[in-house]
């Protein structure tokens, strides 16, 4: 529809009145008197077109409800357009509940699809903005579901209600808070907040790195070296905006992530402690694997670099392995002995301890190497407040 | 939890994370993760073994020609089955005759490696 505009130059609209108007009203004061008193005759006789900048479209039951059209809402033709907003929300046949969802702290919740009723057109009832959606059911008992998929909510919540026909229903779902308000995640995952949350604290550890492997080259047996850990990450205080959070995290070597607030490296944290090497001439011992610290939301123990890896040359000396950076890299491998233990990291983001090599003095020369220690995956944490 | 692969738009692997199943890889745009597997190297999994394209092709290739129809051999084995159920011995060896030739045909497109199965 569009709406007249007129230019404003006086001459929109005609007035007409009686024929024998100055018979009845002879002097100015018979037709104020008139006037005032509310008796004065007259049309309102048409518009002048002249007048207008737009003449917009007019307001009668051939533009506001036609016959036709209440012959199609099955109405008579003497309806009303109010009748026909009524006829159309609440349908014969259905039942219309208008459905309000609300956080745990009493918020209107946004994007909450709700199971038991579908929109007039059939479709999933989402809620909008205010928390709400119109819903229709073609039973009077039905089991309404608000489908949560927020964090710091404890699953779906249900009520089942008994709907009247031909009026508009009330429902309100509100749901529950989960008791904790903090976590860390060991996979990937997308989550979003309700908007109870305030702020939220968020840390990350990259994946840790394999130690490598050692070898026997020439005359020389070399340890491998000890796979760094994670880097580190940590940010405080993020405004919850609702928005989705896609955390990510890191494989051995891998990234981790927390949307786009941080990012921490993988294996690019704690050094992993040098290779052991071992001959006739020279022995240099492993080095040990870096400490790792600094994971606060939540507060968790990670990383720690992998130790170098020991070596042994016959006649030589024995270079021991390196020892694991605190609190989790896996020790170099030994030459000997009690091999393969100690070798992986152990908490997230750490990382595995040096491959050994050596050779034996016995009579056939016997060399060889043992395993590197495998790395560990990553850590995200998130730490979250409520509104108060 | 397995580890899977980002690859970029340059077939290079961009990160290797950590997920719960092939159903979370889907909306991380992953893929399963294979042995040697290096962030910054190019995206070049393991091809899958012989027997597994074997079997792929004895649903795929419709290689028997069976009155007039061309049919996989997991579709003739299936015919095979009608047949033998009715006792139609005339039938079911013409149709083991034909399964026989297309899966040679098949083993010859994808032999197994040396020491392989």
């Amino acid at each position: 529809m569009k709406d007249s505009v007129i230019l404003g130059s006086g001459n929109s609209r005609y007035l007409k009145s009686v024929e024998n108007f100055k018979t009845l009203y002879p002097t100015y004061d018979d037709f104020a008197a008139a006037l005032v008193a509310g008796t004065l005759p007259i049309d309102l006789n048409g518009i002048n077109a002249a007048g207008f900048q737009q003449i917009g479209d007019a307001l009668g039951k051939a533009t506001l409800l036609t016959d036709a059209t209440c012959a199609l809402l099955e109405l008579p033709d003497t309806a009303t357009p109010d009748d026909a907003f009524n006829k159309i929300v609440l349908p014969d046949g259905k039942y219309a509940v208008k459905v309000k969802v609300l956080s745990p702290g009493g918020l209107p919740m946004n994007g909450v699809t709700i199971n038991g009723v579908t929109t007039f057109a059939g479709k999933t009832a989402v809620t909008n903005s205010s928390g709400m959606v119109l819903g229709y059911s073609n039973t009077q008992s039905v089991t309404l579901t608000a489908v949560n998929d927020r964090y710091d909510i404890s699953g779906n919540k249900s009520v089942s209600v008994t709907l009247e026909a031909g009026k508009l229903n009330q429902a309100t779902i509100q749901f529950s808070r989960v008791s904790i308000t903090q976590q860390t995640f060991s996979a990937s995952q997308t989550i979003r907040f309700s908007p109870d949350v305030d702020t939220f604290d968020c840390s990350a550890i990259g994946g840790g790195a394999n130690g490598s492997s050692g070898s026997v080259s020439g005359s020389t047996a070399y340890g491998g070296s000890g796979g760094r850990a994670g880097a580190v990450a940590n940010k405080a205080n993020i405004v919850n905006d609702e928005s989705s959070i896609d955390i990510v995290v890191g494989g051995v070597g891998g990234t981790s992530k927390v949307g786009s607030y941080i990012t921490a490296s993988g294996a690019a944290g704690a050094s992993g402690g040098s290779r052991g090497v071992a001959s006739e001439r020279i022995e240099t011992q492993a080095g040990n694997g870096g400490n790792t610290s600094g994971f606060l939301y939540p507060p968790t123990s990670v990383g720690g670099a992998g130790g170098g890896g020991g070596a042994f040359w016959r006649g030589a000396g024995i270079v021991e392995p390196g020892n694991g950076g605190s609190p989790g890299g896996g020790k170099g491998n030994q030459y000997s002995g009690n091999v393969d233990v100690g070798i992986d990291g152990t908490l997230p983001g750490s990382g595995g301890g040096g491959g050994s090599a050596y050779r034996y003095a016995d009579d056939d020369d016997t060399e060889g190497t043992h395993r590197a220690g495998y790395g560990k995956a990553g850590l995200c944490g998130i730490m979250w407040r409520y509104k108060s | 939890m397995k580890e899977y692969l980002i690859i970029d738009p340059d077939n290079i692997i961009e990160n290797i994370i950590v997920l719960e199943d092939d159903a979370a890889a889907e909306k991380f745009g992953a893929v399963p993760s294979y042995d040697g597997a290096s962030i910054g190297d190019v995206y070049a999994p393991p091809p899958p073994p012989a027997s597994q394209l074997r079997e792929e092709a004895y649903n795929t290739q419709a290689i028997i020609e069976w009155h007039g129809e061309m049919l996989t051999v997991t579709q003739a084995a299936q015919q095979w089955s009608y047949y033998a159920a009715e006792g139609r011995t005339d039938k079911t060896d013409a149709l083991t005759a034909l399964i026989a030739q297309a899966k040679q045909t098949i083993r010859e497109q994808y032999p197994d490696e040396e020491g392989g199965a």
